[in-house]
């Protein structure tokens, strides 16, 4: 069960797709940076650096794709969980097998969550190697100044692309919700995406700073702080926190209503 | 749930089932009694409630009153111990476009809990085998003509061995070779000892196959039984050739045992409701009626459907 959705998911064309233009995001960072070959400050964090160091060409691709396209994949394969199956008619086939509807939504979130995963590490991967191949590489400076060595600063970096693709459960716990209410997979995806654009907004308006702290945005840039030294976890286990929340209430939505809506697709 | 009498097990039972969307009846509290081993013909026009009603029977879709027991098992609550030993299409086929034919099998039974690896590929080639799509298999199914589509849906539930096979409107789509197929494939599978459940609008779809019948109307249950009750609900008719049709008719309508009696162009028709034909004929000798020839007609299944339905197949509602 679990090893036929990861295969369906990741066989699928659509989430290659996904998969490589993520990782083009780093790749075209990098190659414009070294084309013009000067990087202004400013602009995401990090892009600056890469001139210095290619490593930082995978931080600032996490960035970069924390902007859009890493919300907007994880909306897409999200939204489509379960939308998706009853779209296509295979839900029905799938219960009847039967295959109880409790263990169908919990693959179909772990294969979410695998994907947010694998999203994030093919930004960071695809950001070292085209660091690598662009830029000198050797120890890392941190943004506290102090230098770490090429190898610890590896294993930092593919430590935050973990946690950016954590930071990715809670929006990927909503779309699993949002999939549930629909037997149309592009409304589903469409939904996700309009539900994390508003959190986004409520998140820049200074006027709802009471709520910023509650909303899954709002420690999304944890990551960065794992390139200080001594790391700073604080940030990151605020997001841990938000994500299990979020998470943990449309998860259970999800089964609420999964598991008591009639299959009429 | 008392004890049932175990001369008669039943595959599928349902009683008082229902189901509202709104204000809208679609099921309107119906008592099935599948036994087993049957072929039932599940019939009734487009729009009759027939997939509503199997996907209450499949757990798909909650009943709004009423129960259903599958192989002995409730629905919903233990749809987990009766399902595995159901095969199903349930309003057509559905598949990954994107996956062969094979590929979508393989998924069907990887998902299943209990069913191992081992033996999947045999499983998957056999139900290509049975269903004839083998030459297909590793065709996406984005590229499957209507016909193949359904077959790989039959094939599907063929899957596994099953003791009842719920197959709704399986010959949509096929061509008359493909129809042909798919009957005797349902009657092989009957031999087996395999319930089969066949819902259908095409009444000699379910005249050729089915032991019972069941018709369904706006909601309703209207006749259920054995199918030769069914056609014995209808009066046999008597039909003589005369020359004398005026005195005939009025021979006829004298005697007990006859209804409705109608004559013209040398037929008179009278509907038996008891009288036995060789009294007829007794009668209409001694009365000095010329009698070319004289026969009953045991009236269509379809002629049956009309009286208890009061419409033809293919009636949207």
């Amino acid at each position: 069960m679990w090893r036929s959705e990861l295969r369906l998911v990741f066989r699928r064309r659509r989430t290659l797709v996904l998969l490589a233009v993520l990782a083009a995001v780093p790749v075209l960072a990098a190659v414009a940076i070294r084309v013009s070959g000067s990087a202004s400050a400013g602009g995401p964090p990090f892009l600056a650096d890469i001139t210095h160091n290619g490593v930082f060409a995978a931080l600032a691709g996490l960035a970069l794709a924390l902007g859009f396209l890493l919300p907007l994949s994880v909306s897409v394969v999200a939204g489509d969980a379960i939308a998706g199956e009853a779209g296509l008619g295979t839900l029905r086939y799938l219960l009847v097998r039967p295959v109880g509807r409790t263990r169908l939504l919990a693959a179909k979130f772990g294969v979410v969550v695998v994907f947010c995963l694998v999203a994030a590490l093919m930004v960071a991967g695809a950001g070292l190697v085209i660091g690598a191949v662009l830029f000198p590489v050797g120890r890392v400076t941190t943004i506290s100044g102090f230098s770490i060595s090429l190898t610890t600063g590896v294993l930092r970096t593919l430590e935050a692309a973990g946690i950016v693709g954590v930071s990715m459960v809670g929006l990927a716990a909503i779309g699993l919700f949002i999939s549930t209410l629909t037997e149309a997979p592009l409304a589903a995806m469409a939904g996700t995406l309009v539900f994390w654009i508003a959190v986004q907004i409520a998140d820049s308006v200074p006027q709802l700073a009471s709520i910023h702290p509650v909303l899954f945005t709002d420690h999304w840039s944890s990551f960065v702080d794992l390139l200080r030294l001594p790391v700073g976890y604080s940030s990151v286990e605020a997001d841990l926190l938000l994500q299990g929340c979020w998470g943990l209430v449309f998860v259970l939505a999800a089964w609420a209503r999964f598991t008591t809506a009639d299959i009429l697709a | 749930m008392g004890p049932r009498p175990p001369a008669a097990p039943l595959a599928v039972e349902t009683s008082g089932l229902t189901k509202r969307f709104g204000r809208r009846t679609v099921v309107g509290g119906i008592d099935l009694a599948v036994p087993e081993g049957s072929v039932f013909g599940f019939l009734g026009p487009n729009g009759s409630g027939k997939t509503t009603t199997i996907r209450m029977l499949l757990g798909l879709a909650r009943p709004t009153g009423g129960r259903v027991r599958l192989l002995g098992h409730e629905i919903p609550g233990q749809a987990a111990a009766a399902l595995p030993q159901v095969g199903a299409m349930v309003e057509g086929p559905a598949f990954y476009p994107f996956l062969s034919g094979r590929d979508n099998l393989v998924r069907m039974d990887a998902v299943q809990k209990g069913a191992g690896a081992a033996g999947r590929g045999a499983r998957v080639d056999k139900a290509l085998q049975r269903v004839g799509l083998h030459f297909a298999a590793e065709k996406r199914y984005r590229a499957y003509s209507l016909g193949m589509r359904q077959r790989l849906g039959l094939a599907a539930a063929l899957l596994r061995p099953a003791r009842l096979l719920v197959l709704d409107e399986p010959t949509n789509g096929l061509d008359p070779q493909g129809m042909r197929e798919v009957r005797q494939l349902i009657r092989s599978l009957a031999t087996d000892g395999m319930t089969v459940f066949l819902s259908s609008h095409l009444l000699y779809e379910v005249e050729q196959v089915c032991t019972h019948v069941a018709v369904l109307s706006a909601g309703r249950v209207v006749a259920q039984g054995p199918i030769e009750g069914l056609r014995q609900t209808q009066a046999r008719v008597l039909r003589v050739e005369t020359p004398d049709e005026a005195l005939a008719a009025r021979v006829l309508e004298a005697m007990a045992g006859i209804g409705a009696t109608s004559a013209g162009a040398g037929v008179v028709r009278a509907d038996l409701v008891g009288a036995e034909p060789e009294d007829c004929t007794a009668a209409l000798v001694r009365a000095g009626v010329r009698v070319r020839s004289l026969t009953t007609e045991v009236p269509s299944l379809e002629d049956a459907f009309v009286a208890l339905t009061g419409e033809g197949f293919d009636v949207e509602e």
